[in-house]
């Protein structure tokens, strides 16, 4: 994107010098083609100048300008909307005394995009739809997908994806998201192009340089969704823990990313629901009162072939470990001030701190999840 | 495992209809959220079905604010200015009927191109509707970006006029947006309209350069000085910058486009200098002089029996700059505030709920001097009761009242309270009361429930919309 409200601000930041002969000078062109680009905004920074920065515009046979510059190093960095440029930006040109600098040659590719509409079985536009494009990339032998690009679906369903290079892309979309309630964890599963449920069933589209690839629409059918809910009660009162906050993370995914967070319903009600079968962790962590610490219980759900209703939970239950660490036979000459126990739950390390009482290490951990550790 | 039960939770239900042509019909896929009528999260939400209905449970009984939105559509409630339909539910209410009217909204449409017409891409577009004949903004603008063909399309527009705004990109040299291109004049939108052909050139703007020295004061201040200068203007995102002092009391401002500006300069634990300057030229020799500083101390007077812990004011100058949170505790309500600028301020209360001034409180802050001042703060709302009845004299439930209040000579549509019968066993009764600060005020139908198949009401409300009526302080 150019910068045009700071050109004049440049020019006045860092006039040319009258009494400094030195240039910097160059073309960009088209790469593959070598046809010069007009209209490129080419900026140059100086390093050890006084502050500020020049810019200039490429003219029609792609050459740009820049005179009477004092000796020093400078960074130019050109762009211009709906061109990527071929090689990283900045490039740094140093100048001695009364030296020059020409011949450089910056080549640039026209982008690619991706447009279409989102609809609703019934051929109805789908407003506010998120749509991402995500390039194929290959690590250690398996596919993954990297998030290139993103748009919202307008009022006409209508949606463009746009600063894409060449590359295989897989396309989907997921549902206008709402600030959730509290007790309301929904989940919105990602349709694929052209209506596929995972990306492993999507059509992949291959895009060109410059290639506008339009009409690329995707269909929003409804996906069989399951829900999970219960109520999250407090240890301390026997009643709703209000101020719990929930995490529902699936376990199949990669990573367990958190699929939906939010508070609970007055009644310490909660429901989580669009969620494909599958097993689930629900984690509710109970606020701390000012200067406590805040405590966590989870809960692991599977849902087989239908919603489960009772996934109830006790929060604020304060769980935790002690014991020593002995060292039996240290090294001659040991000495240690402190240690470090790592607690493993299986998804996560707990760290705990220790203190020395001659080699011996005495530890302590706190707010602790229910679950079996090892360390 | 104990459970305890929840008794007196609320819940809300009522349909939500598109009105398109004149005729009104169920919509499905809008969402209805309760929030506090404090603000904050949603408390419930939910999404009308395929019959337009929907039913918000397990609400805490107090009031709340219902509202009713759906991408691409607007409230024609939220479009009158009503924040939504507000609804008290103390003593765990089942409240029916709580209905909402959405329309398609208007769509303006463009270009947004560079100085040499090439397209721009990524650039935010702001649509503000316009609140009243002086073109005071709304709150919230509709926001949109373009694409790599420079193309933008803000969508959702309630009808209205409005300022089409672009935020340049941001200048990463001076850490700051550069001012926001208005499109010439207004566009005037109708109900579902799309207005295209709005392009935006954005043209390089003549910044002026600052130079200026701080006099007459010690090193030491000077020192730890900081600059600051600020545009005013009411534009959200309006140019602000600092700059360093030198050792010598000398400073240079980053380059600001034409406006007026407020230059203040903080010392340590003391106000040093504050001048409004016209922007017009490059200014090479700006004179700031130590401006003494002033006090505003004075007491909370508050009207009816209520007496809340604390009451919060808040005092803002005439740039529209720089605000002052004044605090005034129980038992006697007194406040005082030291380093203010000497300038005139305008006071409103900030808190609690629904306190307000009974008088607007202008304080003029003299140099160095002390403003004292007695604000008197209402808390208990004044109420107006009354019948809403249908063009046929029958008890009409289910109607939403709106009162205004006579302000500067304007109506200010302050209170919008849904009639509470609409939430009571007997709703047919029509009976409608409404809060508000006592004053002028004008009673009026704002949005009136239809039954399926019944003919619209035309008019409701205890007196006709346009007589003035004097509310009683309770």
């Amino acid at each position: 994107m150019s910068l045009p409200v700071i050109l004049l601000a440049s020019a006045l930041a860092q006039a040319p010098h009258p009494e400094h002969k030195g240039e910097i000078r160059g073309r960009c062109l088209q790469a593959g083609s070598d046809e010069p680009v007009a209209g490129i905004t080419v900026e140059l920074r100086g390093r050890e100048q006084e502050g500020g920065q020049r810019s200039a515009r490429t003219a029609a046979d792609g050459s740009f300008a820049f005179e009477r510059l004092a000796p020093g190093t400078f960074e130019l960095t050109a762009r211009k909307t709906g061109w990527l440029p071929a090689a990283g930006f900045p490039v740094e040109v140093k100048l001695e005394a009364g030296q020059s600098r020409t011949g450089l040659q910056f080549r640039f590719r026209r982008h690619g995009a991706i447009a279409g509409r989102v609809l609703d079985p019934e051929g109805e536009p789908v407003i506010g739809a998120t749509v991402i494009a995500w390039r194929d990339r290959w690590l250690e032998g398996r596919r993954i997908l990297q998030r290139a690009a993103s748009a919202t679906t307008d009022d006409r369903g209508h949606y463009r994806l746009f600063g894409l290079t060449a590359a295989s892309f897989t396309v989907g979309a997921v549902a206008p998201q709402q600030e959730p309630a509290p007790g309301e964890l929904e989940h919105s599963a990602t349709i694929y192009h052209p209506s596929a449920s995972s990306a492993a069933e999507a059509g992949r589209l291959r895009l060109a340089w410059g290639q506008d690839l339009a009409g690329t629409d995707l269909v929003m059918r409804p996906q069989p969704g399951y829900s999970i809910s219960g109520v999250i009660a407090d240890a301390q009162t026997g009643g709703p823990c209000r101020t719990c906050t929930l995490r529902i993370r699936r376990l199949e995914d990669a990573g367990a990313a958190v699929l939906a967070s939010s508070g609970v319903r007055a009644d310490g009600s909660y429901r989580a629901s669009g969620l494909p079968l599958g097993t689930y962790r629900i984690v509710a962590e109970k606020a701390a009162p000012e200067g406590g610490r805040h405590l966590v219980s989870l809960r692991t759900v599977t849902l087989v072939n239908q919603s489960v209703r009772d996934a109830h939970l006790v929060a604020g239950i304060d769980r935790e470990v002690t014991g020593r660490v002995a060292l039996e036979s240290p090294p001659e000459g040991f000495k240690a001030e402190r240690g470090l126990v790592l607690l493993f739950d299986g998804l996560r390390f707990g760290s705990v701190s220790t203190l020395n009482e001659s080699l011996e290490f005495r530890f302590r951990a706190e707010s602790l999840l229910w679950r079996t550790g090892c360390c | 495992m104990h459970w305890v039960a929840i008794l007196g939770l609320a819940s809300v239900s009522g349909t939500v209809y598109l009105r398109q042509s004149g005729e009104q019909r169920p919509e499905a896929g809008a969402r209805i959220a309760a929030r506090a009528a404090s603000g904050g999260v949603p408390l419930a939400s939910a999404v009308s079905d395929a019959q337009g209905r929907y039913r918000l449970d397990g609400l805490p009984p107090k009031r709340v604010v219902v509202s009713a939105a759906k991408p691409g559509f607007f409230s024609l409630a939220a479009a009158s200015g009503e924040p939504g339909l507000v609804l008290d539910l103390a003593g765990g209410l089942a409240a029916g009927g709580a209905d909402f009217e959405i329309a398609r909204g208007g769509v303006i449409t463009g270009r947004i191109t560079d100085p040499w017409g090439d397209p721009l891409d990524r650039a935010p577009v702001l649509a503000w509707r316009l609140a009243d004949p002086e073109g005071r903004h709304r709150d919230h603008p509709v926001a949109a970006q373009s694409d790599d063909r420079g193309v933008y399309r803000v969508f959702g527009l309630a009808p209205g006029r409005y300022v089409l705004e672009v935020l340049p990109p941001e200048d990463e040299e001076r850490d700051q947006h550069a001012p926001p291109v208005r499109f010439p004049g207004t566009i005037e939108l109708a109900a579902g309209q799309e207005t295209p052909g709005i392009d935006v050139a954005l043209r390089p703007e003549r910044l002026f350069e600052v130079r200026g020295r701080i006099v007459d004061t010690t090193p030491q201040e000077l020192a730890r000085a900081r600059l600051r200068i600020q545009w005013v203007r009411d534009t959200p995102g309006a140019p602000s910058a600092g700059a360093p002092v030198a050792e010598d009391g000398s400073f240079v401002l980053p380059l600001l486009p034409a406006g007026s500006y407020v230059v203040s300069v903080v010392g340590p634990g003391r106000n040093l200098a504050r001048q409004i300057i016209e922007l017009r030229e490059n200014q090479s020799d700006l004179v700031l002089r130590p401006s003494p500083s002033g006090e505003i101390a004075g007491r909370v007077m508050i009207a009816g029996r209520g007496r809340p812990p604390e009451v919060r004011l808040e005092a803002l100058d005439r740039t529209r700059q720089q605000t002052y949170r004044l605090a005034a505790p129980a038992p006697d309500y007194r406040f005082a505030v030291k380093q203010v600028w000497a300038d005139t301020y305008s006071l409103r209360a900030e808190v609690p709920s629904g306190a307000y001034l009974l008088a607007d409180t202008e304080v003029v802050v003299p140099p160095g001097g002390v403003a004292e001042v007695e604000v008197k703060v209402g808390l208990e709302p004044g109420r107006v009761a009354g019948l809403a009845k249908a063009a046929g004299g029958r008890p009409l439930a289910h109607a939403r009242v709106g009162l205004a209040r006579w302000e500067g000579g304007r109506l200010q549509v302050r209170t919008e309270q849904a009639d509470q019968t609409a939430a009571s066993t007997s709703p047919i009764s029509g009976r409608a009361s409404t809060g508000s600060a006592p004053g002028r005020a004008a009673i009026g139908r704002s949005s009136i429930r239809r039954e399926p198949g019944s003919r619209p009401a035309r008019q409701s409300g205890a007196s006709p919309s346009s007589r003035a009526l004097r509310s009683k302080s309770s």
